[in-house]
């Protein structure tokens, strides 16, 4: 895991919002953060092993993602996943802690040039699934908050076929999922959720890590009439293959 | 063998055979009487039980023996001395409370009371029973229930009729009253009236009020002022005047005033603005403006100058932490000013109060000007930085470590440094580069230059306000090309940047030439301005030994200054304080030189190669 750059662990809270009180919570963020919100839209693709995993071996599998953002001036044309900036990430299971908040470790590497689906396939993982985010986003002191909304492309394979050849002969199974055209893209939900989350470069650094918890529960307080923000079942956020 | 003193007044006779006579008259005393049993008790006298003293129970049996009222130390003493006193005198054979006797004058009034009261009583009885014997006839069951028993045994119910009788009617008595009816009607009604009127004029002046201090604070919103809640006080409005990236926060209270109207308290305007001045040899050469803009009037004049101030004030204390921390690049701070230091120019940066408007406009020097402009500037770059901090925060943070990053200082004065600086090595630059050409017209030969002041920041298009200001703020940079005699050309790229690499400002100079006359060529870097001053004078002498060398008859020896030929030697020196001196001399003569220093138009370089014999 020394080979994610970008890795470090972070500390979360996460919040339900129904969809009726949604535009009103965002403008309340944009108040408390002091900022207008950022809003972009991100394709996830959902990997796992291509080996299954051996029952009883001591090391779990777990699934990977792929995330980027999709820049607001693509469509349907120029939108072409082999071709955008991918970050692979792996987020591992919440770890148990009595602190009122989720701590995870996340590893992450930002990629630069090359077929980045092509080295997931190298590396031994296959497509799972593919999905999109809607996100809106705001900055307040150490905490990213970030109110998201998923979805599914219209054609989403679940249990997909081999991506390679056969999609590319098929067009008519497309595994990687287009964004468009946007009113296809089908809510798995109407609600959205908020996650304010700080990260830590290192989880042994006692001092920071109790400086971000003290910072969460501080935003916990501010938003306490807009949203409910609370630690999720550590086992809901669960990555690792069965 | 007295007594001990009893706590209970009721006595029980058999105990205590001393104290009643009455029942028992022939009594021994115990002690004297062989046969009773010994009466003494071995037991110790039973303290009070704690219920007995406790204060309630105290309370309560103060209250239903004699009450409160009129309770006070001296009576209960005067009291306490008169039962002592008649204690001695009674205490053995009379233990019962005495009675006060009644004065007789109340005995006799107490039973003409109760006589009275009899009688009526009788009255009202008689009186009860006429009136339900008369009711009887026509309800009789409420009738029969007042009716005492007697009558009802002597007299059957309903017995007694009765009609209405039409009495005279006194007109005049009847009108009075009526009159005073109507009268007292009115006089209700009116106080009545006058009271709601009090009120509703009342509630009308409370909601003009209300409604004044709504109308304003909306104007004050409609402005684009933000009002929010106060922080610190439940149901308080307040302005929020200050800057969002500011790190003084800036919001004041909204009170209602006396009328209504919006009053902001809590407001320091210290009435103080920047103040840039121009210093030469110590002496101010410039100052800027302290005036301000308009302002508005009532409310909005408060907010927009509670706002100017908190501004300035910022902006000071910016500048003064700027200053501190760049000590090293010519900035100096004293307790209440910073100083730039550039090229002989100081700019000195305070806070001066604001100026009286209805002074006239100091005279427009070049200083003042410059001073103007730099305050101007000062103010902008604020805002500018505003903008980065805006957009620094914007960014997610990079994971939190144990050491938090300093925040670096914003960029005010830099700027400012960097101009001045570059500004004063143009001047010299374009002084150099024009007495280059005097020289060298002077001498007959030609020359020229041209000189673009501030070239990256020329002719590139602006797409926003942070691309336009980023251009002025980093790098300032002054292209020159310089044709000189003999085909030779320089260019001159002078660049300026405070940081890394640059850190003052360096000169590029690539020289252009036919490398005929020189080996060296390609581009030289210098980083002060008399290095490139004096690269620049050799090179125009390399230029004009060249030129010399193409009118045909001269050779250049080496690759030095000197030239020869038939007619002798010559060398050509271009010295930085007097000019282009060419000097020719004969083997064991004297040498002889001219020198073109720009002045005079005397003769020309070709003309004086001529006359060398």
């Amino acid at each position: 895991m020394q080979n994610f750059p970008q890795s470090h662990h972070e500390l979360s809270l996460y919040a339900y919002i129904p969809a009726s009180r949604q535009p009103q919570v965002l403008k309340m963020l944009s108040g408390v953060a002091g900022m207008r919100n950022e809003a972009f839209l991100q394709h996830h693709l959902l990997y796992k092993p291509a080996r299954p995993r051996v029952p009883g071996a001591p090391t779990d599998h777990f699934y990977m993602q792929l995330i980027c953002r999709i820049a607001p001036d693509e469509t349907k044309e120029t939108y072409n996943p082999r071709e955008q900036r991918w970050c692979i990430r792996l987020e591992d299971i919440p770890e148990v802690t009595r602190k009122p908040v989720v701590s995870r470790g996340i590893y992450s590497a930002n990629t630069y040039m090359g077929d980045v689906l092509e080295f997931m396939e190298t590396l031994g993982y296959t497509l799972q699934s593919s999905y999109f985010t809607d996100n809106n986003r705001f900055i307040h002191g150490n905490i990213v908050i970030t109110v998201s909304q998923t979805s599914t492309p219209p054609r989403s394979p679940l249990a997909p076929t081999a991506p390679g050849a056969s999609a590319a002969g098929d067009p008519k199974i497309d595994p990687f999922g287009s964004p468009f055209p946007k009113e296809r893209l089908r809510k798995v939900d109407d609600g959205w959720v908020l996650q304010a989350a700080v990260r830590v470069q290192s989880s042994t650094d006692v001092q920071s890590v109790n400086a971000g918890v003290q910072e969460l529960q501080n935003l916990k307080k501010a938003l306490e009439g807009v949203c409910e923000l609370d630690v999720v079942e550590r086992l809901a956020l669960d990555t690792r293959v069965r | 063998m007295s007594n001990p003193p009893d706590p209970n007044p009721d006595t029980n006779p058999d105990t205590n055979p001393d104290t009643n006579p009455d029942t028992n008259p022939d009594t021994n005393p115990p002690d004297t009487n062989p046969s009773d049993p010994l009466l003494l008790s071995l037991r110790h006298w039973p303290s009070p039980a704690p219920e007995e003293t406790s204060l309630p129970t105290l309370v309560h049996r103060i209250h239903t023996q004699r009450y409160f009222n009129g309770l006070t130390e001296d009576t209960l003493q005067a009291e306490i001395n008169a039962s002592a006193s008649n204690d001695t005198s009674d205490a053995l054979h009379d233990a019962r409370p005495t009675t006060i006797p009644e004065p007789p004058h109340m005995v006799v009034a107490k039973s003409r009371m109760v006589d009275y009261i009899f009688h009526a009583h009788n009255e009202a009885m008689i009186a009860l029973d006429f009136i339900s014997l008369v009711c009887s006839l026509q309800a009789p069951e409420i009738a029969t229930s007042s009716m005492s028993p007697m009558l009802k045994a002597s007299v059957p119910v309903g017995c007694l009729g009765h009609s209405r009788l039409v009495r005279k009617v006194d007109k005049a008595e009847v009108e009075k009253e009526e009159k005073i009816a109507r009268e007292w009607k009115q006089q209700g009604l009116v106080s009545a009236a006058d009271l709601l009127l009090g009120a509703s004029k009342r509630l009308g002046e409370e909601v003009n009020r209300e409604r004044r201090y709504w109308r304003e604070v909306l104007e004050i919103r409609e402005g684009g002022w933000l009002v929010t809640r106060m922080p610190r006080e439940k149901n308080g409005l307040g302005v929020r005047y200050g800057f969002a990236e500011a790190t003084l926060s800036g919001i004041a209270p909204l009170r209602r005033g006396e009328d209504g109207g919006v009053r902001m308290e809590q407001v320091e305007s210290g009435g103080r603005m920047v103040r840039v001045r121009i210093m030469r040899g110590g002496e101010v050469t410039g100052e800027s403006w302290q005036r301000v803009g308009r302002e508005g009037e009532g409310i909005m004049k408060s907010v927009r100058k509670a706002r100017n101030s908190i501004y300035e004030e910022e902006l000071f204390a910016e500048v003064m932490k700027e200053a501190r921390m760049y000590a090293g690049m010519g900035m100096k701070t004293r307790e209440d000013e910073a100083t730039v230091e550039v090229g002989g120019v100081s700019v000195v940066v305070d806070m001066a109060p604001i100026d009286d408007p209805n002074h006239p406009f100091p005279l427009m020097t070049p200083d003042t000007q410059l001073a103007n402009y730099i305050a101007l500037s000062l103010r902008i770059l604020l805002s500018y930085n505003h903008r980065l901090s805006l957009s620094r925060r914007s960014r997610p943070p990079p994971p939190m470590t144990p050491h938090k990053p300093t925040p670096e200082p914003m960029r005010l004065l830099r700027p400012i440094t960097t101009y001045l600086l570059h500004t004063s090595h143009q001047t010299h630059l374009s002084t150099l580069l024009r007495r280059l050409c005097l020289i060298t017209t002077t001498a007959g030969l030609s020359s020229s230059f041209t000189l673009t002041p501030f070239s990256n920041t020329v002719g590139r298009p602006i797409t926003s306000v942070e691309t336009a200001i980023d251009l002025f703020i980093h790098m300032l940079e002054t292209t020159a090309s310089v044709s000189l005699p003999g085909g030779w050309s320089l260019t001159i790229t002078m660049r300026t940047a405070l940081q890394r690499p640059i850190q003052g400002t360096q000169y590029v100079i690539t020289t252009h030439h036919d490398g005929v006359s020189i080996r060296q060529m390609g581009e030289q870097r210098f980083s002060s301005e008399e290095e490139a001053g004096n690269y620049v004078w050799w090179c125009l002498e390399r230029a004009v030994v060249n030129h010399i060398r193409l009118m045909g008859e001269w050779v250049q020896e080496g690759l030095g200054n000197e030239m020869v030929c038939k007619k002798g030697r010559i060398r050509v020196e271009v010295q930085e304080g007097v000019g282009l001196v060419l000097v020719w001399g004969k083997q064991g003569g004297r040498d002889r030189k001219e020198v073109w220093d720009g002045t005079e138009r005397g003769r020309s370089l070709a003309e004086v190669l001529e006359g060398i014999v």
